[in-house]
């Protein structure tokens, strides 16, 4: 059972009453803005209440983070092609046939408009990125236009700007030389183990990819680039995980490799979503080992706090650019038939970047406080009201989100508990 | 949180044999030892700081959901 046990209008919280599964006579006392995990009797009486509501009532309100302080992103999409027919990638090889490009005048204009944008917002960084679309580095004259307009304006600005991109990795040595000396941050899309990455990810004449990709891999993982190697897991790779990592430790030791499954999308396909209890059970058989990597999981960011809207794409939103001139707030809105998080558009006949004010600030209304099923619910500083993408399409799983968030706030409670066993103990050594 | 803190506290939280072995630890360097015959690297200024910090029912939850909410690409 899930409930509000006390509120005061003077005071600005939330406080629940939350199954606490190990004891079925306990219940968690969950206040998420003041830090607070504790148990309670079940029954519960006002007494017990008050004693937890004056314990709560003496700490300091979190802040909580809507992402407006975040550096701005900007996504520029290339192009629709790309050098790989991933088996589980939504593009498969490219959009439109692959007959989308930039060009150079949407460039210019977008990242004149971006700039333009940083300023009157007063911001001193920010970064461009080179995804939400297919494969950048197959558009490489578009590339070195856009890093060097970028330079161009960020100089005149007196804005410092970083270069990120989301790549395959296979591509040349003078693709792989500029990215070494110009990009800050790599997300490279790699599973690993020959056998794995030729089969995940062919090239589109069907030929493994992996010899290019790991070479690639190598050098970025000996340069000063950060590097991020993004490991897609299916049902064909999923008893695979402990082999990656080894992989991974032994070719390129320390690297940080995040998980994450395959979307389950409707098109294609011969590899499939792994099932999900088979996916825990491996990532659990992963934790119990050791391996000088910092390897994680889409599902563990490591980024804390509470916050009130899902992602930037609404209180402070990045834009992708797409190669039609479209600007958008979210990436995976790019493809959409109907698209929520459009906010502007190049406009070819005025050379200019038009920007829908309206929309953006309706976007900003998908935060907790204004969604009228968040407002009662515990899990809201965890998933900041969902995803507005799913929510207008009515996949938004409340359901599902409060029962994982239920059951990570009992295993928080549970951590928190043996750290205090813990300093209990080590306090007495030092009395010793 | 330190790796060897982090893997610490999910060892005490599912082995009662390893708490139990710290409980009998008289020294630093006693306890230092079993967190090494566990293969958990801890150093005294790590130690040191743990048994200092304030554990409060911390709840990281930002972003803790949004692997699974959120797009994932190839």
């Amino acid at each position: 059972m899930v409930g509000v046990i006390k509120q005061e209008s003077n005071m600005d919280k939330d406080i629940y009453l939350l199954d606490y599964y190990s004891n079925r006579d306990k219940q968690v006392v969950y206040a998420p803005l003041y830090d607070y995990l504790e148990l309670i009797d079940r029954p519960t009486t006002e007494k017990m209440l008050d004693e937890h509501h004056t314990a709560i009532k003496q700490r300091d309100c979190l802040e909580v983070e809507n992402y407006d302080k975040n550096i701005s992103q900007i996504a520029l999409s290339l192009t629709d092609t790309c050098n790989l027919k991933c088996r589980y990638c939504y593009a498969h090889g490219g959009y439109n046939d692959g007959k989308g490009h930039s060009n150079n005048a949407l460039i210019y204009s977008v990242l004149k408009t971006y700039f333009k944008y940083l300023q009157s917002e007063k911001q001193q960084k920010c970064n461009i990125s080179f995804d939400g679309g297919c494969e950048a580095t197959c558009a490489f004259d578009l590339m070195q236009y856009a890093v060097a307009t970028a330079n161009e304006f960020a100089s005149s600005y007196g804005i410092e700007v970083t270069f990120s991109m989301a790549t395959n990795g296979y591509f040349n040595e003078e693709v792989l030389r500029f990215v070494t000396q110009n990009f800050d941050a790599i997300s490279l899309s790699f599973d690993g183990p020959k056998a794995v990455q030729d089969y995940h990810r062919p090239t589109v004449s069907g030929k493994g990819s992996y010899e290019k990709v790991f070479r690639t891999a190598k050098i970025l993982h000996d340069s000063s680039v950060n590097l991020a190697i993004r490991v897609v897991v299916t049902n064909y790779n999923v008893h695979r995980l402990d082999e990656t990592l080894t992989f991974f430790e032994s070719s390129l030791p320390g690297s940080k490799v995040v998980f994450g499954t395959m979307d389950n999308t409707d098109f294609i396909t011969d590899v499939a979503p792994p099932d999900e209890a088979v996916y825990a059970a491996s990532l659990k058989k992963l934790s119990e080992k050791s391996y000088n990597l910092n390897w994680t999981t889409v599902n563990t960011k490591l980024f804390g706090g509470l916050k009130s809207s899902f992602c930037s794409s609404m209180s402070k939103p990045n834009w992708f650019v797409k190669t039609d001139g479209r600007v958008n707030t979210c990436m995976r809105d790019t493809q959409s038939n109907k698209p929520m998080f459009d906010i502007g558009y190049f406009n070819s006949d005025r050379n200019k970047v038009e920007l829908d004010y309206r929309q953006l600030e309706y976007l900003k209304t998908f935060n907790i406080y204004d969604q009228d099923d968040c407002k009662s619910c515990f899990a809201k500083y965890i998933c900041g009201g969902g995803c507005p993408y799913l929510r207008e399409r009515n996949q938004q799983k409340c359901d599902l989100i409060r029962e994982e968030a239920l059951d990570y706030i009992n295993e928080r409670y549970d951590d928190q508990q043996t750290i205090r066993l813990l300093q209990d103990i080590f306090l007495n050594l030092d009395a010793k | 949180m330190s790796t060897g803190i982090e893997k610490m506290v999910q060892l005490a939280k599912q082995n009662q044999g390893f708490k139990r072995e710290l409980q009998g630890c008289k020294t630093v360097e006693e306890a230092l030892s079993v967190l090494k015959a566990n293969n958990i690297n801890v150093t005294p200024e790590e130690f040191t700081q743990f048994t200092q910090s304030n554990s409060s029912g911390s709840v990281d939850t930002k972003g803790t959901l949004l692997g699974t909410l959120c797009f994932q690409i190839g």
